[in-house]
């Protein structure tokens, strides 16, 4: 959870990170910058749902696979599927299966905020944290566009509604007629568990508008006192609701309304890894301060059949 | 698909500015420019080839009248520009990556800079003060000159007057066939030029 300051320690901190920042040493621009990193990574991780998703690893350059080009990236190995047994009579000979896996890439790729420039004096009266005002836009727009190429990614294998998934050979994304009711959730919750694959969902995401649908829920839906916790207490109490972890976000744009995105445990999903953490640059010419974000990280998808969406039209 | 390497096709800035303060611009390829029956090199674009944008902000091989010409800094398959796994509607064990995103990075020719480059017609000599243009795929639209798929955003002289090319560069370094004093150090003909952009006019 970030810090919670009063004012005066709020003042005290804007004075000594001001006074980093305005001063000719290099070295305490650097300070400077590595206070803000602190702050910029801690306000990333919560709140970029993908990350919480998929919760990314430090990898280091010796875990790096290496080929004839110079880009970075990782090769990470499915389990190997197998037939099953069956039963022979007899004297009978097994048939014999060669062992293949399958395998998958992780790729990686920089992001970067905007260059952000501001006069050193101006900020010489602001009240509020000065990291929250260098760093709140490279925040905001850091864990948008981690979200957003998820999304992309997730949103290109499930493909229209009723779709055939190539590898369960099933839709992994459907319309439940009905609305948000405990039919819908039943219903939900089969998506992928009903593959071949049987991966029960761990983890469902939806946006904050969807969530308030799970309001009207009366006592008999909710099956006793919770009913009337979330009409004290509003929704948030029912994170676990079928023992699931629900994760909302506001960002519509990304997660339509009525969605319902459905994800397993991470080792059945794939791999996210953060080769460079959110590093932030920052850089004084006389009076013009100016700063920029930028990290390394990469993520792939390796079990299309894994995940799952389920919109309660 | 013979063996690449990173030294193959390349593009530098011999003087000007320097990430991160140069002027590049960030976009995909216009996939109908790399496939189909435009496929250029089995559907790889090459780094130091000239390219330009389309009315939907992707990038083109070469430039027509008057586009802004810019100069490719990456292979369309370098690993950090795309992840392929594979048909993910259609192959069972395809992977699906969320990075790369399948952006390229190009440097914009007016960004006032000297460019050496892979990417140009390699057998013909070239004076100091030649010239250059870039010319798009044959099918990329009513503006386009190639009539070799092959030579799509790759630097030739200008054939005629001034005015009838989209003029992308300035020679700054003569050329000359065979001669290894044109070769950059991992042995590859180059050619130096000052990028430019003069549009066509007649």
């Amino acid at each position: 959870m970030p810090q919670t300051l009063t004012r005066e320690e709020t003042r005290l901190l804007n004075q000594e990170t001001f006074e980093k920042i305005a001063s000719d040493d290099p070295a305490l621009h650097k300070e400077a910058a590595e206070t803000l990193n602190d702050f910029t990574r801690l306000r990333v991780r919560e709140e970029s749902y993908f990350d919480q998703i998929l919760p990314p690893e430090t990898i280091t350059n010796d875990q790096l696979d290496r080929d004839l080009t110079e880009g970075n990236f990782r090769i990470e190995e499915m389990e190997p599927d197998s037939p099953g047994a069956i039963s022979v009579p007899l004297a009978s000979t097994p048939t014999t299966m060669y062992i293949r896996g399958r395998k998958y890439k992780v790729q990686f790729d920089r992001m970067k905020t905007r260059r952000f420039q501001k006069d050193v004096s101006s900020l010489r009266t602001w009240r509020m944290d000065i990291r929250q005002v260098l760093s709140d836009n490279s925040i905001k727009d850091l864990h948008t566009e981690r979200d957003r190429k998820w999304q992309a990614a997730v949103d290109a294998v499930l493909g229209a509604a009723g779709a055939v998934n190539p590898m369960s050979g099933t839709a992994q994304h459907v319309n439940i007629a009905g609305g948000v009711t405990r039919e819908f959730i039943a219903e939900m919750l089969k998506v992928t568990q009903g593959t071949i694959f049987s991966i029960p969902t761990k983890t469902i995401l939806l946006n904050n508008l969807t969530f308030m649908d799970y309001f009207k829920f009366d006592r008999l839906e909710y099956g006793g006192d919770l009913a009337e916790r979330v009409m004290t207490s509003g929704v948030s109490v029912i994170n676990g609701l079928a023992g699931m972890n629900w994760i909302t976000t506001i960002k519509r744009t990304l997660v339509p309304n009525n969605a319902h995105f459905l994800y397993p445990d991470p080792s059945f999903l794939g791999k996210h890894y953060q080769l460079e953490e959110p590093t932030m640059s920052v850089k004084r010419e006389d009076f013009m301060l100016e700063w920029y974000t930028y990290e390394e990280s990469g993520a792939s998808i390796g079990h299309l059949g894994s995940f799952g969406r389920a919109n309660a039209t | 698909m013979p063996r690449r390497m990173p030294t193959h096709h390349t593009l530098d800035v011999l003087k000007g500015l320097r990430p991160p303060n140069d002027v590049d611009f960030h976009a995909a390829m216009d996939p109908a420019d790399v496939t189909g029956a435009n496929a250029i090199q089995g559907g790889i674009v090459f780094a130091g080839r000239c390219v330009s944008l389309n009315a939907n902000g992707q990038f083109i091989l070469g430039v027509g009248n008057s586009e802004m010409p810019m100069f490719l800094f990456n292979n369309s398959d370098d690993a950090d520009v795309v992840n392929d796994g594979g048909d993910v509607t259609t192959e069972p064990d395809a992977w699906k990556g969320s990075s790369p995103t399948g952006k390229l990075k190009a440097i914009v020719a007016i960004m006032g800079a000297e460019f050496e480059t892979t990417e140009f017609k390699s057998d013909v000599n070239y004076a100091i003060n030649d010239l250059l243009t870039a010319a798009k795929s044959v099918a990329a639209g009513a503006g386009g000159d190639a009539t070799n798929l092959a030579l799509a955003g790759v630097l030739v002289k200008i054939p005629g007057a001034i005015t009838a090319s989209h003029v992308v560069g300035q020679v700054s370094t003569k050329f000359t066939v065979g001669d290894a004093a044109n070769k950059n150090v991992h042995q590859r003909n180059v050619l130096r030029f000052w990028g430019l952009h003069w549009p066509k006019t007649t």
